[in-house]
Order: C-alpha cells, then sequence, then structure tokens
C-alpha cells in the first residue's frame, strides 16, 4: 500500500521544529523551538476597508475565529469612538462563551487532553479522541460531539456562521437574539454545566487521584516560575470579553493592571534571529533569556495564566473548582500541565455564564447597535481560549487600514513554551541518549499550551509535524525524530 | 509541451473518473466536504469546488463547506449517517499544478502532529469511519500558490472546473 503525506501546505500550519543542543557530556545544554515560516498577514491588509477586518482576521485561524473576531470588532469600536449598547455587549459575551466551551472540549477530548485521558505513556496516534473513544467507549464520544456542536450552535446563532462569524460590528452587533433562539441557547447552556462537571470529575478520577501523574505535574521538568497575565473584572476575576489586564508576579501579588489602550507600554517584543515569531515580555522587567524568576519579563497566558492573575471566577460552581485548584497546588500553581485542570474549570465558567447571560431579561433586547465616529486608533483585546489577544489598527480618514499589529495568545507564551521543551529536553536526556520515548514528555510540555502557530505566525491553520533535531557538542547532527 | 493536467479527455481525467465511479458505487448517502483557506488562494480550491455544486445538494448528496476545520462538522457528518464521505482539499502531491487524485483514507500517512491545535487528517477520517461506518476518500488537488490573497490561480481553477463538472455527472 503507499503512504502518501498531506503537506504542511494544507492541512498543516507550518514546521515548528525543535532544536536540542547535546554538551561534551550527553547532557542537554539548549534547545529552542523554531518557527521558520512567515507570511505577512499584517502587510496583507494594509489598504482594506476596516470593516473587512473582523472577516479577514478570522482566516487566520478556524479554531478560534470567534476570538479574533471580537479582538478586531473592539479594536474597531476603539477606532470609531463607539461604545455598544449593553444588550449588544451580553450578546457578544454570550457567543464568545460558545466559542470557550468549543474550544476547551476540543482541547480536552481530541487533542491534548487524551495525553491524561489515554496516558501519557500511550503511542502518539492513541493519544487523541480514537484513544478516548477506545478507554471511554462510544457514548462518552457521542456526548463529547454533541457538547461540543452545542458551542459552535451558540456561536453560529449570534455570530450567523459556525465558524467564521460575521456579525460583530463596531458600535454593536448585526442582529438582535429571538426569543426562540434565546429558549435553545439556555437549554444547551444548561446541558453544557453538566457536562463541564461531568469533564472535571472524569479529570479527577483519571489524574488527581492517581499519584503518578499528580507527581508529573508537580515535576521540575514541568515547572516555570513565571509571571502570568489575564483579563479580569471589576472583581478581578476571569473574564473572557471584557475589563482590565492584569499581571501578577511568580509569588502570585499584583503587578500591573492595564487598560487595552496601554498595552504597548508594557508588553515589548524583541525577535531572535533563529525564528519568526516574536518573543513578548513586560517591559519593566526587561529580558533576561529563557530563564524563569521575578527578574525576567517572562509572562505566561492562557488558562493557566488567567487562572493565576485573577482572585477567583464569576459563577459559583467554576469558583469552587478554583479554589479546589489553589489549595491543592499552592497560589500561584507553576506546573505547565495544570494547564489541562484550568481548561476545565473555564469550560464550567463558560458554561455557567452563558446560562446566566440567556436568562438575563436584556439579552432579547433590540438595542444592538450604536453609530460609529470618526476613524482613527484602536486597540482590542479578548482573552482567546489560549491566552491575551492584542489587535491594534490604525485607520485614515477613510477608514481604510494604514497599520495592523496583532500580539496573539501564543506569541505571549512563546518564551516559556522554548523554556518548557527545554526543561522537559534536560529532565529527559541523560548521557547523550536520546530516543523516541523522548517526545512523548517533550510534547506534553508543548501541548499544554495548546499553542497556535498558525496565529503565531499569522499563518494557515492545520496540524503541525514534530520534527527534533539532536546535536552534539560540535553541532553535529546525531539524532533526527519526526512524525 | 506537457500534456494540461486533467485535460478533458486526457488520461488523468479519465482515471480519475474511474476510480471516483467504482468508488461511488452503493452509494446512498454522499456527503462531500471542501476544505480549505479562502484568503490562501489555491488552498481554496477543495471549497471552491463544493460551492460550485451548491445546487447539487439533496437528500442524498450533501454538501459542506469546512473552510480549514473539518473537525467541526463531524457532528453534522454523523447526523447525516452517509455510506461515503469525500474530503475536497488542496495537497502538496509533487505534481504539476492542477494534477488531481482520488486516495482512500488508509492511504493518508498514520503520523500524529505535535500541534493540538486542529485535528490530524488521518485521525479525523478514522474517527468518522468508527462513528458512521462510511466509505472515506479524499480528492486532493496540487496548487500553484498559497500564499495571502484572493483568487484561484487559472491552473488550478481550471482542474476545479473539470472536477465540478466530473462529480455533476457521476452523482447526476
Amino acid at each position: 500500500m503507499k503512504e502518501i503525506t498531506i503537506d504542511p501546505i494544507t492541512r498543516l500550519e507550518g514546521h515548528g521544529n525543535i532544536s536540542i543542543f547535546l554538551d561534551d557530556q550527553g547532557e542537554v545544554e539548549n534547545a529552542y523551538l523554531k518557527i521558520p515560516e512567515l507570511r505577512g498577514f499584517e502587510s496583507f491588509c494594509v489598504g482594506r476597508p476596516a470593516e473587512l477586518m473582523p472577516l479577514l482576521t478570522t482566516r487566520i485561524c478556524g479554531v478560534c475565529p470567534v476570538a479574533h473576531h471580537y479582538a478586531s470588532v473592539k479594536a474597531l469600536d476603539a477606532c470609531f469612538g463607539v461604545e455598544p449598547p449593553s444588550a449588544a455587549r451580553k450578546l457578544r459575551e454570550l457567543q464568545y462563551m460558545g466559542y470557550i466551551c468549543y474550544d476547551h472540549i476540543l482541547h480536552f477530548y481530541y487533542l491534548g487532553g487524551p495525553d491524561f485521558i489515554v496516558g501519557p505513556d500511550a503511542p502518539p496516534e492513541k493519544r487523541n479522541i480514537l484513544g478516548v473513544i477506545e478507554k471511554a467507549g462510544l457514548d462518552v464520544a457521542k456526548e463529547v460531539i454533541k457538547h461540543r456542536a452545542y458551542g459552535q450552535r451558540i456561536t453560529e446563532i449570534i455570530g450567523g456562521k459556525a465558524t467564521h462569524p460575521v456579525s460583530g460590528l463596531p458600535g454593536g452587533i448585526s442582529k438582535a437574539l429571538s426569543e426562540e433562539n434565546r429558549l435553545a441557547i439556555l437549554d444547551m447552556s444548561r446541558s453544557l454545566v453538566d457536562f463541564a462537571l461531568f469533564s472535571l470529575k472524569t479529570f479527577h478520577a483519571l489524574v488527581l487521584d492517581n499519584p503518578a501523574y499528580m507527581e508529573l505535574i508537580k515535576s521540575d521538568m514541568y515547572t516555570q516560575r513565571t509571571y502570568y497575565m489575564g483579563m479580569v473584572d471589576d472583581a478581578d476575576r476571569v473574564n473572557f470579553y471584557d475589563g482590565k489586564v492584569r499581571v501578577v508576579d511568580p509569588d502570585g501579588k499584583e503587578f500591573l493592571k492595564f487598560d487595552a489602550q496601554d498595552y504597548a507600554e508594557h508588553i515589548e517584543e524583541r525577535s531572535e534571529e533563529w525564528t519568526y515569531s516574536k518573543f513578548p515580555f513586560l517591559r519593566s522587567i526587561g529580558w533576561k533569556g529563557f530563564v524563569d524568576g521575578r527578574d525576567n519579563g517572562v509572562y505566561r497566558v492562557g488558562p493557566l495564566g488567567r487562572l493565576n492573575a485573577s482572585e477567583g471566577m464569576a459563577t459559583p460552581l467554576a469558583d469552587q473548582e478554583y479554589r479546589l485548584l489553589f489549595s491543592t497546588l499552592g497560589k500561584p500553581a507553576h506546573g505547565t500541565l495544570v494547564f489541562h485542570w484550568a481548561r476545565l474549570i473555564e469550560l464550567l465558567y463558560a458554561a455557567e455564564r452563558a446560562v446566566e447571560l440567556a436568562t438575563d431579561p436584556e439579552i432579547t433586547s433590540t438595542e444592538v447597535r450604536r453609530m460609529p465616529g470618526e476613524p482613527g486608533h484602536g486597540v482590542g483585546i479578548v482573552e482567546a481560549a489560549r491566552g491575551t489577544l492584542i489587535h491594534e489598527y490604525q485607520l485614515d480618514r477613510d477608514a481604510l487600514i494604514q497599520n495592523v499589529n496583532m500580539i496573539v495568545a501564543t506569541t505571549n507564551n512563546y518564551p516559556s513554551i522554548c523554556m518548557s521543551v527545554r526543561d522537559a529536553a534536560k529532565g529527559l536526556i541523560r548521557n547523550g541518549k536520546v530516543d523516541e520515548g523522548i517526545l512523548n514528555k517533550v510534547e506534553m510540555a508543548f501541548r499544554a499550551y495548546d499553542p497556535c502557530f498558525g496565529c503565531a505566525t499569522h499563518f494557515a491553520i492545520g496540524q503541525m509535524p514534530m520534527d527534533v533535531k539532536v546535536y552534539g557538542p560540535r553541532r553535529e547532527l546525531i539524532c533526527h525524530l519526526s512524525r | 509541451m506537457p500534456p494540461e493536467p486533467l485535460s478533458e479527455g486526457g488520461p488523468d481525467l479519465r482515471a480519475l473518473e474511474d476510480q471516483l465511479r467504482e468508488w461511488l458505487q452503493g452509494a446512498r448517502s454522499i456527503v462531500i466536504a471542501g476544505i480549505g483557506n479562502a484568503i490562501r488562494r489555491d488552498d481554496y480550491v477543495g471549497v471552491k469546488v463544493v460551492e460550485d455544486l451548491r445546487d447539487l445538494a439533496s437528500d442524498r448528496v450533501r454538501l459542506i463547506e469546512c473552510e480549514t476545520v473539518p473537525e467541526s462538522f463531524v457532528d453534522e457528518i454523523v447526523n447525516m449517517r452517509p455510506t461515503h464521505v469525500l474530503l475536497v482539499d488542496a495537497a502538496l502531491l509533487g505534481l504539476p499544478p492542477g494534477s488531481a487524485r482520488l486516495y482512500g483514507a488508509e492511504q493518508v500517512t498514520s503520523t500524529a502532529g505535535i500541534s493540538t491545535h486542529t485535528l490530524p487528517i488521518r485521525v479525523f477520517c478514522e474517527y468518522v469511519t468508527l462513528l458512521t461506518g462510511a466509505r472515506i476518500a479524499l480528492l486532493l488537488i496540487q496548487p500553484k500558490d498559497t500564499e495571502f490573497g484572493e483568487g484561484i490561480s487559472p491552473e488550478v481553477q481550471g482542474s476545479a472546473s473539470k472536477l465540478e463538472s466530473m462529480l455533476r455527472s457521476l452523482l447526476a
């Protein structure tokens, strides 16, 4: 039988490759995750009408289009100096909760979560939904499909399309929610709450009750003492759609809190010659390289970043689980594998919040848009499933795009992803002995972040192959593993 | 000058038509799913073929424009209870632009990707097979240009039109 490879050009999002360098003793000296492809999405946007941005940016990534849609729409709100009506803000947030639900379900059951559900030592071809079905049965798979579809259906009802929403407009949203659709969303959201609780119960049984997994979670190999960033509401609780960006230090103390338009005062980006993706860091702390600790401005975003950077969840059941996480692991929790638990807590929050919004009497109001003002400059920030997402636009007086800057979630996490990959490699490679087994553990460090190199390089979306090269002390290639 | 891939009456087109006809034997319910990115030029060809077949949609033939996330349509595909699922996508085949080939899902590489971000196509195919029992095949088209931009190159568009006509006649 002939075997073919669907080439990266269409189904894959770019060859990220990992280079591991050994010293004379065969120990890991350093490791780098390189993202060598770059296509200029920002320059592709220049000269286009501003109102196209919420539609174009959704094509950066088929998995997080809702995040790009609303970062873009919020940037346009700011560009046109218009504040959406309260009902429009709630509709946007309700749609966003649908997105968080389907995205977090995708990661936990289909992609990264099976590292735990199926087991870290299972073969790679089983550490996905197929392994989950084998282990948990087809009925669980059907529930997974059903609830993922519920999240998509919620985004479709409000967003007009399931994959690439079209409803967000500067100043509001294009259509109001009917009572019939409100009831449908409410039913689905309630079911999602039950499903999130089931998922957490599963996680408790499989992971928290398993001493070997807990040891892995707490191991040095998977620990980074970094700063953490996430958006919070007025009470410093996690908020995906709106609020201020809060940063805590490696001891969990508030270090910064800023509004979207001030992001550039606090975040700086640097380039390295070996990769196209930039490395953001906290400007006031500075960049000291790929090291953790309070003297380096590396921060983490995403589920772990958000929970560490907040003081709680704004819904009751998620808040209970939030407190359980930190009473179990301490706060902040520095373990990279804790991302998985945090992700499930956020799934529960998103489902509960969707129920709250779907029962809010204002949600069916028909006052969903205000007219925009004159074009100018604006920044929009949302919390994408995998972390803080920033869109900044400068418009000319004809409302054409003059300049675009985006800092996407995976880019925020890129320094710590590199550090996690290196530390996992250091923990596993001894005396120059390298084998296929290192892939699993290096992968686990990497997959916990749910990285999106489609977004990070503003490239197309798909699966990324694993390509690991190990070099000896004279930079000679001694091992090449790829999948 | 080499003949244009999929030239009318050419060997590639005839072979492909024969393969598709054979693959479709006994098909009671067919899903045709187009995969691709609208702002990556020829990458969009799979979706374009499906778009152009829109008027063919019926209880027997279901069309899905998946764009870049076929895994987001698993629920829809499963609910359709298909006997056959055809994925139309651009892929580097090492052939001239516009060339097309039909592959069984089992021929797609079984390698797993490191990224957690989307489901590898092989896993997607196995997953759908497990849930539906359907036969799955991939109709793959060699792109010429997949940089950011709009519009499909003439070579690939020409093939897309021929494939659309072929599918139209086979499914009629």
